[in-house]
């Protein structure tokens, strides 16, 4: 009898545990998020990065992408063959896949790029699709497909020019573009006069606090919705300073001498690098690697003034 | 010049290990304190034979390499027949819903067909293999010794998929691409092969004969191991397709080296195995790809091209690089082709690994119009 009753117990724990299984699968997932979000990007762009709210299902996920020219009202015009660099190239997390252009035809004058003609064209719209056929790992659907839609601007050959950078000193009420929501009011705004790759600023970018490593968290542009418009305020990096103590949260910068360190690794959406053009012609230009050192940028938050006696 | 065909490979290597750690004649010979079992994957990736029956796993997942002694060293029984619709019989020794096959290799040992999967749901890492009367079976991994080599981080950027690996100079050379950057890395693992981090990796320059430019930015999709006058080099192909040689003799972890582009195949192409073999006292080096769009000199996008192994040994100036044959589009074959020839045997390879010098096992496309359509496996004699 007891026996009977710990197994029914045990089946009603199983039945349990199943149904909140069942409860989470059938809550509806995240968005999947697409970036650079920015409405813009240039001719020779070469990546997006595809945020998944889980691991996705591995194996055959070509099939789930489509870039497709759009007309002004958002109507599919055609269906752009073969934009992609077919390799899954997944982060630690799984969750993050680098989406590449197909390189060979991203590079003007380069084989691939004179045989099937360039991915995108300067003054087109396009649109990003992800199929909401794609499964996680687990075979939940996603909530809905992924989109993004954009326009081609001019093409970027040009190194990202730093002598257009222009740090606003905390706090970001300084800065021209303050009061955006989403932007926390202890961060730091680097403006760069264009575009960056958000996972090279996110890696390229650190900063030193009196000479020592201190926590921050780099974004490119600010973290809002996809359609955001690519106005020249978008442009720029968002250095946030982190409190290790207190589960990495946002806080003030303590004050103390600092330095924003740029490794030359940092590249725009182009591919073009502190270092070189991402279309680099090495027989022309062999000596090109000109700036091998980071880049350093100091700036200074000074002890609060003390109170005036009243 | 010395071709160093796979079963030079390993009586080269054999050799050299006798001298140097008793017992090398298995695979688990080349270990240094291996696991002795208990072998779980993250991902299945590329895979190819070492010596001695070892397998090679690349577990993208984990930014590793596995090396396992699966003990399978014979005797050679080649499979007997063609097998039609090969992934219903790996779905079916998987146990799952769905299967993409990763990659195909034969042990040239034992003839057997090794196959890496993804099985959903759940991104189930698999290897199966194809006996030589056709049915399939899953492998335990989990009984046999093994190593995982873990990849560095070069330059600030963790590999996150192996595009190619393979064995050679007694060390396991892998190349890849990270995930944020479009550049040409490739890892060399010497023996003894052991757990956790021991690669050295470089980082590799080519010249592009199709669109005249030396590249920093293109990843190696295959290469082969190659040894000539005593110095060893990759020899890899690109997506454009030049195919280039990497010396790798006497190199310094992290180091830049510049590959010498000896032949171009013609735009449009991406590499996916190469291999050499030997027929009528000529040297052939293979390699099959896989076109961007319809196919304008076969029945298929998967095409196969040779080329005689001597344009490897170009050197000067005037036959490499910006002045690197290139391949005759309007001849497939016969004397204008001048030794760069369309493989007709080859037409609708996916996926090609050498058995011996004589045949190569091929993932063939069954219906070229429908990329949905079942693959079959059989054995093909080289021409």
């Amino acid at each position: 009898m007891k026996t009977a009753l710990l197994s029914t117990l045990a089946g009603f724990a199983i039945s349990l545990e199943a149904a909140a299984q069942e409860k989470a699968h059938s809550e509806p997932l995240p968005a999947l998020r697409i970036e650079p979000g920015i409405a813009t990007v240039p001719a020779n762009h070469l990546k997006f990065y595809l945020y998944c709210p889980e691991p996705m299902a591995r194996g055959d996920i070509f099939r789930h992408i489509r870039l497709v020219t759009i007309d002004e009202e958002g109507t599919e015009i055609d269906e752009v063959v073969e934009p992609f660099r077919e390799i899954e190239l997944w982060d630690e997390s799984a969750t993050r896949l680098t989406l590449w252009f197909h390189p060979g035809r991203q590079k003007p004058g380069v084989n691939l790029n004179v045989e099937m003609g360039p991915i995108l064209e300067e003054g087109k719209r396009y649109r990003l699709e992800i199929s909401e056929e794609w499964r996680t790992e687990t075979g939940r659907k996603l909530a809905r497909p992924g989109r993004h839609e954009f326009r081609a601007g001019p093409e970027d050959k040009e190194l990202p020019d730093r002598t257009l950078w222009f740090l606003h000193h905390p706090p970001a009420q300084s800065y021209h573009g303050a009061g955006h929501p989403n932007l926390d009011p202890n961060s730091l705004v680097l403006a760069t006069g264009e575009s960056l790759d958000p996972v090279s600023a996110a890696k390229s970018v650190s900063v030193r606090r009196n000479a020592n490593p201190f926590s921050v968290i780099v974004e490119a542009g600010f973290q809002g919705p996809p359609s955001v418009s690519a106005k020249p305020e978008h442009l720029h990096l968002v250095i946030t300073p982190l409190d290790e103590e207190n589960g990495n949260l946002p806080a003030a910068w303590p004050p103390g001498k600092y330095e924003i360190v740029i490794t030359p690794t940092l590249e725009d959406l182009a591919g073009n690098s502190l270092l070189r053009p991402f279309n680099r012609d090495l027989a022309r230009d062999p000596d090109q690697e000109v700036r091998p050192e980071p880049v350093i940028l100091p700036f200074m938050i000074p002890d609060p003034a003390p109170n005036r006696p009243k | 010049m010395k071709v160093l065909t796979l079963s030079l490979f390993l009586a080269l290597t054999g050799v050299g290990m006798l001298s140097s750690a008793e017992g090398a004649q298995t695979a688990a010979g080349y270990f240094k304190q291996p696991e002795s079992d208990g072998l779980e994957l993250k991902s299945a990736g590329k895979i190819a034979f070492g010596p001695a029956g070892m397998l090679l796993i690349s577990d993208p997942r984990s930014a590793s390499v596995v090396a396992i002694d699966l003990r399978d060293t014979g005797p050679l029984k080649k499979l007997s027949k063609r097998v039609d619709d090969i992934e219903k019989l790996l779905t079916q020794a998987a146990g799952t819903e769905k299967l993409t096959i990763v990659d195909m290799a034969v042990n040239p040992l034992s003839g057997r067909i090794y196959f890496s999967a993804n099985g959903q749901p759940g991104n189930l890492p698999k290897i199966l293999r194809l006996e030589a009367d056709g049915t399939v079976q899953p492998v335990d991994l989990g009984q046999f010794p093994y190593v995982r080599m873990t990849l560095p981080t070069a330059e600030n950027a963790q590999l996150r998929n192996v595009t190619d690996l393979a064995w050679g100079d007694n060390s396991v050379i892998v190349a890849g691409q990270s995930a944020e950057e479009f550049a040409n890395k490739i890892y060399q693992i010497p023996i003894p092969l052991e757990n956790g981090v021991n690669a050295q990796y470089y980082s590799a320059e080519t010249y592009h004969v199709a669109h005249r430019r030396w590249e920093t930015k293109a990843p190696i999709q295959s290469f082969i191991p190659w040894e000539e006058d005593g110095d060893f080099y990759v020899v890899g192909a690109f997506a454009c397709t030049p195919i280039a040689k990497f010396p790798l003799s006497d190199l310094e972890d992290g180091a830049k080296i510049k590959g010498t582009s000896v032949i171009e195949l013609g735009s449009g192409n991406r590499p996916r195995d190469m291999f050499t073999y030997e027929k009528d006292g000529e040297e052939w080096l293979v390699t099959n790809t896989q076109r961007f769009k319809d196919n304008l000199f076969g029945p298929s996008k998967y095409w196969a091209a040779r080329v005689k192994l001597a344009y490897l040994d170009a050197s000067d100036p005037d036959s490499t690089n910006e002045n690197a044959p290139r391949r005759n589009v309007k001849a497939p074959s016969g004397p204008e082709a001048k030794g760069i020839e369309v493989v007709d045997a080859l037409f609708g390879a996916v996926i090609v690994s050498q058995l011996d010098n004589a045949e190569v096992v091929v993932l063939r496309e069954t219906n070229a119009e429908d990329p949905e359509a079942p693959h079959a496996v059989e054995l093909v004699t080289l021409p």
